[in-house]
């Protein structure tokens, strides 16, 4: 029998559950979970949950061998612009393009904090392979010195079209360190991948500036850990479902920002033994929907985008509504009904007339109709009959129907599974066949934590004339590289092709993604 | 004659997008482009075509290639100028007056006016299409007659060629592969006009339209009014239907992109068949919409105009069609643009 711990750090709870899993099966089963608030410093936070998670159980601390963490503490850094390394910016683009610079509409205050320098050299390559302009080292070397005499505390590169070919971008990241004896971190952009200059900038801009507060987040971390007397591996979830190790993690941090809805989709479909399932995530302020395609959350192609940065990181494809457990209810005098935008979230205990206050809440309905009960509430002070108290849950219904129907395109038969802390309060009679809702729905975040297998993306743009070989080798690559990075070789398999053909250029060109994953 | 500011260019983004009949790629990286440089250099100015002198030299100007290029190669910023640089050298040529769009729909609407900004010259508000096409003698100037030739063509290290072709088909040809060879994208000059030309061959007022256009949808999306009535009120076109995007089938034929998407609707199911543009919408076999015509998908709550390479699984759109400029609507505009030219059989909708 194998135990870990699955973790989840959100801005307002940190979650924990902790899992056993019998050798060769892949889905864990939940023996306790434990919710507490977030601290300012996460160790403390981790701490304590973790703590209760063991007396809960008979589970000894050396029998935990692995420890899982998605968190979103690379965003909040990035919204409070807080503890992050100035950044050295070296375009390798040798058209020397005079019109975009770096950063442009980038938040001036972020600007100001992390930009160090901006400066671009010859090289970069064409579609077709060639190079732009061949690479001057010596150029290069002026520029590393120009940005280190600028005050970089790390640095940034970006060829056109390096995901390509990344060759001059490891040669430039080769100087840095020859120069610095390896103490100035680099991020090359071809190890962010993604076609679109700049939003693939921004992405290697940003993860450099992240190394400095991510070192710290996740040594505490791993120090919370060590204190509770675990000595486990730890793993970090990353957008696509997937972990990375800690060593991984400080190197990428940005692959780790937009975990959360992932873990919760693919909890709460691995809570029902499903592998495909339209996932709703029902929170305290709103509601996520998802879909889970052969156990993973399906990816957003289009841009994501943090605190007004376009990105092009690989998110998971997310359609929300503002609508949650605290989401205050007002009825108008045309008989319509509001629910949200404003919602009490961890204020319900002292807003919500159930608990004693003024707001009529989602939550106050619920109690109202008997479909959840909590202990020390008075439901009988709201003051709806039972046909209002219907018609709410008639219009979070229809809320939550419209998102199903959007993100489910032709795939109407998927079951529909409710997770998250507002999973329980919507009562069954209005839930269809297609609706359920897993034993611990409230936890498959932290629960979609343990699941992470290991994953290799190759994202990239080739030519598809002999497309059955290119993919061939393409998947090949995906797979070597998860098994690179601790997949067992067994289990390792291709779990997603995306091919985007593209028009006006020769030889078939596409971009084409593939992920393979496998279990630690 | 008006100014173009850094506030009206998302409007003309919109605009320009909804004119492309999802063809002319997304123009995002073209309105960073312009916005830099209306940032530096100021507004650009927009003259009609009544305000042209007869003997001015008018150029209209494009980016010919895959848009996937331009999002990765980003644009120098002095293409354009070194194309009206090997302009004035040619013999018989004079000064440049007035730049154009050569294409009004997608991201080329904008190629002249980051060039005028920092040149200072004004850009003539029409294009030669009123709409995105894929291939060069798809022109309002071939109709009319207007030599494509000499036409210039020069990448952003600064090669350049300039080309005499017999004909506008001849030139599509050899711009092509001039354009692989300059990697897949390059800046053109081409259908060179005098100014009274310009007033009789152009597709007039199509730089307005897309402003107005894009206007339309951002006060629509701001007051929450449908979008598409919002449209109407300024372009002659109709709503087909509102749906779901079910499933998308695309694949690389002679180069275009092409393929159809399925819109689940509340009355069955419309195919919209694209080659770059959306050229033709079927229900039931019946067509709906068909080129020259042009066919927009509208991202519902955005009001975004979803250009084909955007085209994603599960997108909630209005199908919209808006009238094409009349000159296709002729019989030798349908033999140069019309449905047989992208193989369709055009039948009675």
């Amino acid at each position: 029998m194998k135990y870990s711990i699955g973790i989840d750090i959100g801005g307002t709870n940190t979650d924990a559950v902790l899992v056993s899993r019998k050798a060769g099966q892949s889905t864990p089963t939940i023996i306790s979970a434990h919710k507490t608030a977030t601290t300012q410093q996460i160790g403390q936070g981790i701490e304590n949950v973790v703590s209760q998670l063991l007396e809960q159980s008979s589970v000894n601390r050396d029998e935990i061998g692995d420890v899982y963490v998605g968190t979103t503490h690379a965003t909040n850094a990035i919204l409070q612009n807080q503890g992050l390394y100035r950044v050295g910016v070296i375009r390798l683009a040798g058209h020397r393009p005079q019109t975009i610079p770096p950063c442009y509409k980038w938040p001036q205050l972020l600007i100001k904090s992390i930009i160090a320098k901006t400066m671009t050299i010859s090289g970069g390559f064409e579609c077709h392979g060639a190079p732009i302009t061949p690479l001057d080292k010596n150029e290069a070397r002026n520029a590393i010195e120009e940005l280190l005499a600028a005050g970089a505390e790390s640095i940034a590169l970006i060829g056109v079209f390096s995901p390509m070919n990344g060759e001059q971008e490891s040669a430039v990241a080769d100087l840095v360190y020859e120069m610095t004896q390896g103490q100035i971190p680099v991020t090359m952009s071809h190890k962010i991948g993604g076609i679109g200059f700049i939003e693939r900038e921004n992405s290697t801009i940003l993860n450099s500036a992240l190394k400095k507060v991510m070192s710290y987040g996740f040594q505490e971390l791993q120090q919370a850990i060590l204190r509770c007397g675990i000595a486990a591996s730890l793993h970090i979830s990353q957008n696509n479902g997937s972990v990375i190790e800690l060593k991984q993690a400080l190197e990428m941090p940005i692959l780790t920002m937009s975990a959360g809805p992932t873990n919760s989709f693919m909890g709460g479909a691995r809570l029902c033994g499903f592998s495909d399932a339209v996932i709703v995530d029902i929170g305290g302020t709103s509601t996520d929907v998802g879909v889970v395609h052969n156990g993973f959350a399906r990816r957003c192609m289009n841009q994501s985008n943090i605190g007004g940065i376009t990105l092009n990181a690989s998110m998971p494809d997310v359609l929300s509504v503002a609508l949650g457990g605290g989401s205050h209810i007002q009825f108008n005098s045309d008989e319509s009904i509001r629910i949200g935008p404003h919602s009490s979230a961890r204020k319900i205990f002292q807003d919500a007339i159930s608990f004693g206050g003024q707001q009529l809440t989602l939550t106050d309905i619920a109690l109202k109709l008997g479909s959840v009960s909590i202990p020390n509430t008075n439901p009988h002070k709201v003051e709806l009959s039972q046909i209002e108290c219907e018609s709410v849950f008639q219009n979070v219904m229809q809320q939550i129907n419209r998102l199903v129907t959007l993100i489910q395109g032709k795939y109407v038969d998927l079951p529909i599974v409710l997770v998250g802390g507002g999973a329980s309060l919507i009562p069954k009679k209005h839930l269809s066949q297609r609706f359920y809702i897993p034993h611990h729905a409230g936890m498959a975040n932290a629960y979609g934590a343990t699941l992470a297998e290991i994953s290799g993306t190759v994202d990239t743009l080739v030519s598809l004339t002999d497309r059955d070989k290119t993919l061939d080798e393409l998947k090949q690559q995906a797979i070597e590289q998860a098994i690179r990075s601790g997949a067992s070789k067994e289990t390792t398999r291709i779990v997603e092709v995306d091919i985007m053909p593209y028009h006006y250029v020769p030889n078939h060109m596409a971009r084409v993604l593939v992920v393979a994953s496998g279990q630690p | 004659m008006y100014q173009i500011h850094l506030d009206d260019l998302e409007d003309l983004a919109i605009g320009a997008s909804i004119l492309g009949s999802g063809g002319g790629g997304d123009p995002t990286y073209d309105l960073l482009q312009t916005q830099v440089m209306i940032e530096r250099h100021g507004p650009v100015t927009i003259i009609s075509a009544e305000e042209l002198q007869p003997e001015d030299l008018v150029v209209p100007v494009a980016i010919m290639g895959a848009p996937l290029i331009s999002i990765e190669k980003i644009v120098g910023g002095n293409e354009i100028q070194q194309l009206i640089h090997l302009i004035e050298q040619q013999k018989g040529f004079r000064k440049v007056t007035a730049l154009m769009p050569g294409e009004i729909g997608g991201g080329n609407a904008f190629t002249p006016l980051s060039a005028a900004a920092k040149l200072g010259l004004p850009v003539l508000d029409a294009d030669t299409i009123g709409r995105a096409f894929p291939q060069l003698q798809m022109s309002s100037c071939n109709l009319y007659g207007i030599n494509p030739s000499p036409a210039f063509v020069c990448d952003s290290l600064g090669n350049s060629v300039t080309v005499h072709a017999n004909d506008a088909n001849s030139l599509e040809q050899l711009l092509r592969h001039i354009v692989v060879a300059m990697g897949s994208s390059a800046s053109i000059a081409l259908y060179l006009m005098t100014g009274k030309q310009a007033q009789s061959c152009t597709v007039h007022g199509t730089i307005t339209q897309a402003l107005q256009l894009g206007r339309q949808v951002r006060r629509a999306v701001e007051t929450h009014q449908d979008v598409a009535n919002a449209i109407f009120e300024v372009t002659t076109g109709k709503k087909i239907a509102t749906g779901t995007l079910i499933d998308i089938d695309q694949n690389i034929q002679n180069g275009f992109l092409s393929g159809s998407a399925s819109l689940q609707t509340e009355d069955g199911i419309i195919t919209i068949l694209y080659q770059n543009e959306y050229l033709m919408a079927t229900q039931q076999g019946k067509t709906v919409a068909m080129t020259p015509d042009i066919i927009t998908l509208l991202e519902q709550g955005t009001g975004r105009p979803i250009t084909s390479e955007r085209l994603r699984y599960g997108m909630r759109v209005d199908l919209i069609t808006l009238e094409a400029p009349p000159l296709w609507k002729t019989p030798e505009g349908l033999s140069l643009v019309g449905p047989q030219i992208f193989g369709y059989q055009r039948s009675t909708p």
